[in-house]
């Protein structure tokens, strides 16, 4: 009986033990005095965007930082990370914040709107706002945060008051990448002789065409410049050089969805795109009303003002038609244009990847891929495996495809060069605890403000590999350290002649409904059956005969829109209405 | 007789390494100091092991109250909820606006039928193909027929091994190795588990593949608490293994066999029949399950937005009205048909 009485209570002790080994998160080695140096804490939700841009930058601070006397009694600043994925973002985080230790947070999903209600959260009105003259600012620079930061995500993070309650780190963005070695090497540019209806093939700079934008001499020279250019540019490449234009991911093929989403900001221009989000617009034009099969332009509606109740209307949008053509077209060609591990399950996003990344040492290569733009980081135990082939990430170069124009009528000329409009989302955000030491406070916004300075938020882009939403400038040195791709990256997102748009607003509807506007379900979710719905658009069209339906663009389009306005039972509220309810008081 | 020592002196890899565990814990238990006896009463010991009982139960009893009554409490007052965004602030006030929402997707929808008609099918396959299988595998098993001991490893081994891990290589078999097979004898065909006209029936052969380790243990183990002597002594009437599996081996494992029906009915409604393993969140509509659906529903709700939760609590409050006097009823009906048979 004794014995077991015994074993039972070891037992008991080792299962009251093992609860406490989740506890806690990765710490750096202590390796400071916390009586002589003032100690600032971070946490860091550890992704995908690595955590060296964060170590590079504090290491950097220390430091500058190092004879500079915060508190009374010590000297310097010691900045103590902490990396992990546990209740470290969203809600989670914000519910921490009353018993923890750390005063800086990299996160997220935390929204403005919740960090400012939590009133955990500190408002970084000063900091954002400081500049060089303020003698109480050592780091800030000439313009402010606040000022370098891009208009979008000002209208966004930055109050009308001046108050901010996070700051955007990245920018994030799914796009269409393509292999500017493989273009090079099978000679893959397109004439200038070509036509929407031939397209013709050449290695010859002097022969490139002007691009999508139309003028020539810049880095969109040679590539197919609307959308039936891009078709037939597919076709050639794989009949005449044994190319497959395209792969993704069969398991995650709502990568290809979030793709589509940039040929429809790049349609409908920065003001357009910017509408579907803040679900406002006066006398807005270009609202589809009739389609035939194909999805041509039968007629629009009348100019009308678009506001959160009626903001379904906005999925009349002609973007979204040329979207949902393109899918079709490419989902009608497949078996030549799209790699067919595409439409596989066996085929994950680092499969994809490495499919993508590994195709240059097969038959079988590919030129272009979809995916987030931090997928070469994502990728990184591939481009490692490749080194000794001078594959490595340094050696590949890969570049972010010039978007087509859906009609020659976008396409741009010598003298009035089209725009180019990206649509982003912010990935992570940074927010300071509300009540820090009064003594640590300075310690904190010389961070803040050292972490924003132009230098450093371009050493945060070469690091973390994605570019940050303020205005900085890359030197040649540390241009250097960038990986092609890196750069083409910072090139396009940072680019003169590119509208970025942040898909987000400060709008009530929005905020209530940002599910619902995310971009698995806004604005490519159609509704092709009586309930039943679906987002994962050229797949979908893939799959038409197994999924037993035969629904073409005009029903595809035409279902975005019912979509919004489906309830199960007649005069119940639709999915729009349940939307704009959750606003209304 | 022979084989009766042989059942007793086998003694399995268990038993080997039990006895000197339990040895040194004896040993431990004899050197620590024990008390003075003191003459206490019966209630003074009882009162004591009463305590010691209570201290033991404290942390489970705390981790239900706390992760199953509270978090089950939650949920159904979450279904009656609705959340408004008004002013800069999200709040949820009181509403039965999800619930009829549920009520009118299920009567006048086709979308939940629908997905209730997969979990009844995965249902009905894990009871009538699954179990049976199962049964008859660790009928062999406990019989000791040939390759028993292999069958036991291999039906075994996708337990052991990661679910996710056995479902990549799974996906890899069927999505390019079957498809290459295909090709080598000219024939083209979409990857299965990727063709919504054939994933159902892939869906259906993995469950099958995952499913028996864990009920060819649990099975194999009650036929082995059988007495030995009932068994010899219905191997000396003559009774031949097909008629001694219907008439004493099913009846006297009927408790397990019902625990397990029992609590298959329970998790109709959560049974995700490993899609999440096999396609993350983009399963083919024709196989969703309800509790897959509720599972893909709460991870799109962001974690910045919280309006999604009542509506999902609310399809969580209908299964639970659905599956509570079912699992009662059938719990009726197996008590009533029990053969109630006694070692």
């Amino acid at each position: 009986m004794k014995f077991k009485k015994v074993l039972a209570l070891s037992i008991a002790c080792v299962c009251a033990a093992s609860t406490f080994v989740g506890c806690g998160g990765e710490k750096i080695e202590q390796s400071y005095n916390e009586a002589t140096t003032t100690v600032i804490r971070i946490s860091n939700y550890d992704c995908g965007y690595g955590r060296t841009y964060i170590v590079k930058v504090a290491e950097k601070f220390m430091e500058a930082a190092k004879e500079t006397v915060y508190e009374t009694g010590k000297k310097g600043v010691y900045i103590d990370i902490t990396h992990s994925q546990t209740d470290t973002t969203g809600q989670s985080v914000l519910n921490t914040l009353d018993n923890t230790n750390k005063e800086i947070f990299f996160t997220t999903n935390v929204t403005p709107n919740m960090a400012k209600t939590s009133g955990k959260v500190m408002d970084l009105k000063e900091i954002i706002s400081a500049t060089s003259a303020d003698a109480s600012y050592p780091y800030a620079e000439e313009a402010s945060i606040k000022d370098r930061m891009y208009s979008d995500f000002k209208n966004y993070y930055v109050e009308e008051s001046g108050s901010a309650y996070t700051l955007p780190l990245f920018m994030g963005s799914y796009n269409f990448y393509y292999d500017a070695e493989l273009m090079e090497s099978k000679k893959l540019y397109v004439s200038k002789d070509s036509t929407d209806e031939k397209v013709i093939l050449t290695g010859e700079k002097s022969e490139f065409n002007a691009g999508p934008d139309g003028k020539t001499g810049t880095e969109d020279d040679g590539f197919p410049q609307t959308y039936a250019q891009f078709y037939l540019w597919c076709t050639e490449m794989k009949e005449d050089k044994s190319v497959t234009p395209l792969t993704y991911s069969g398991q995650f093929n709502q990568h290809m969805t979030f793709a589509l989403n940039s040929l429809i900001a790049d349609f409908e221009g920065k003001e357009d795109y910017k509408m579907l989000y803040t679900l406002k617009g006066e006398d807005v034009e270009g609202l589809v009303k009739e389609v035939d099969s194909d999805g041509n332009v039968l007629s629009y509606y009348d100019p009308m003002d678009i506001t959160a109740e009626n903001g379904y209307m906005l999925t009349r949008k002609e973007g979204i038609l040329q979207a949902v053509r393109f899918a079709k077209t490419m989902a009608s060609n497949h078996s030549k244009w799209i790699d067919p591990l595409s439409f596989s399950q066996s085929q994950s996003h680092t499969g994809a990847q490495s499919t993508y990344i590994l195709s240059k040492y097969t038959n079988n290569k590919i030129l272009m891929f979809t995916d987030g733009g931090y997928w070469e980081a994502e990728a990184k135990s591939v481009f490692d495996q490749c080194e000794s082939r001078n594959g490595g990430k340094m050696d590949r170069q890969f570049k972010l495809l010039p978007l087509p124009k859906a009609t020659r009528a976008k396409v741009g000329t010598e003298d009035a060069p089209a725009r180019t409009t990206v649509g982003v989302t912010g990935e992570l955000e940074l927010f300071v605890k509300k009540n820090v030491a009064e003594s640590k406070l300075q310690a904190i916004k010389d961070f803040i403000t050292f972490f924003h300075t132009e230098e450093n938020m371009a050493l945060e882009n070469v690091e973390s590999g994605v570019p940050r939403p303020f205005n900085y400038t890359i030197s040649d040195g540390m241009k250097a350290q960038m990986s092609t791709y890196n750069f083409s990256l910072y090139n396009t997102l940072h680019g003169e002649n590119v509208d970025v748009v942040f898909k987000g607003s400060n709008e009530p509807m929005y905020l209530a409904n940002t599910t619902e506007f995310n971009h698995y379900n806004w604005p490519l979710k159609t509704l092709y059956k009586t309930d039943k719905s679906d987002y994962r658009v050229l797949n979908f069209f893939y799959e038409q005969d197994r999924l037993q339906t035969d629904v073409d663009v005009k029903g595809y389009f035409n279902g975005i829109y019912n979509y919004t306005q489906y309830s199960a039972k007649a005069g119940s509220a639709t999915n729009w209405q349940v939307m704009y309810n959750k606003i209304q008081g | 007789m022979k084989k009766r020592m042989k059942y007793e002196k086998d003694e399995t890899f268990f038993d080997k390494i039990k006895k000197p565990v339990s040895d040194f814990f004896y040993d431990l238990s004899t050197k620590l100091p024990r008390k003075k006896k003191k003459n206490t009463s019966l209630k003074g010991r009882r009162t004591g092991e009463l305590v010691f009982y209570y201290c033991l139960a404290f942390l489970p009893i705390l981790h239900f109250l706390i992760f199953y009554v509270y978090v089950n409490l939650n949920s159904v007052i979450l279904a009656f909820q609705e959340y408004k965004f008004i002013n800069g602030e999200g709040k949820f006030i009181f509403s039965t606006l999800q619930i009829e929402t549920v009520w009118n997707n299920l009567v006048y929808g086709n979308e939940i039928k629908e997905l209730l008609s997969h979990s009844l099918i995965f249902y009905a396959f894990s009871l009538c193909v699954i179990t049976p299988t199962a049964l008859f595998f660790s009928y062999y098993i406990y019989k000791k027929y040939k390759f028993s001991e292999f069958f036991r490893v291999m039906l075994f081994v996708p337990t052991i091994i990661s679910s996710l891990v056995v479902a990549f290589m799974y996906k890899f078999f069927i999505d390019r190795g079957v498809v290459e097979i295909c090709r080598l004898f000219g024939k083209e065909i979409m990857p299965p588990l990727s063709d919504p006209s054939q994933s159902f029936t892939y869906i259906l052969i993995y469950i099958l593949l995952v499913s028996f380790g864990g009920n060819v243990i649990m099975y194999s183990s009650a036929m082995t608490r059988i007495p030995i002597s009932v068994v010899e002594y219905a191997q000396i009437d003559g009774v031949g293994p097909v008629k001694e599996f219907f008439s004493m081996t099913l009846p006297l494992i009927y408790p397990t066999l019902s625990t397990f029906i029992i609590v298959g009915i329970t998790g109709i409604f959560t049974n995700q029949a490993n899609l999440y393993a096999l396609y993350s969140d983009s399963a083919p509509e024709n196989a969703r399950t309800f509790g897959y659906h509720m599972f893909v529903l709460l991870k799109k709700v962001s974690s910045s937005d919280m309006s999604g939760y009542p509506y999902i609590a609310a399809l969580g409050v209908f299964a639970t009205i659905v599956v509570v006097p079912l699992t009662f009823f059938v719990k009726w009906v197996l008590d009533k048909i029990d053969p109630n048979v006694q070692y």
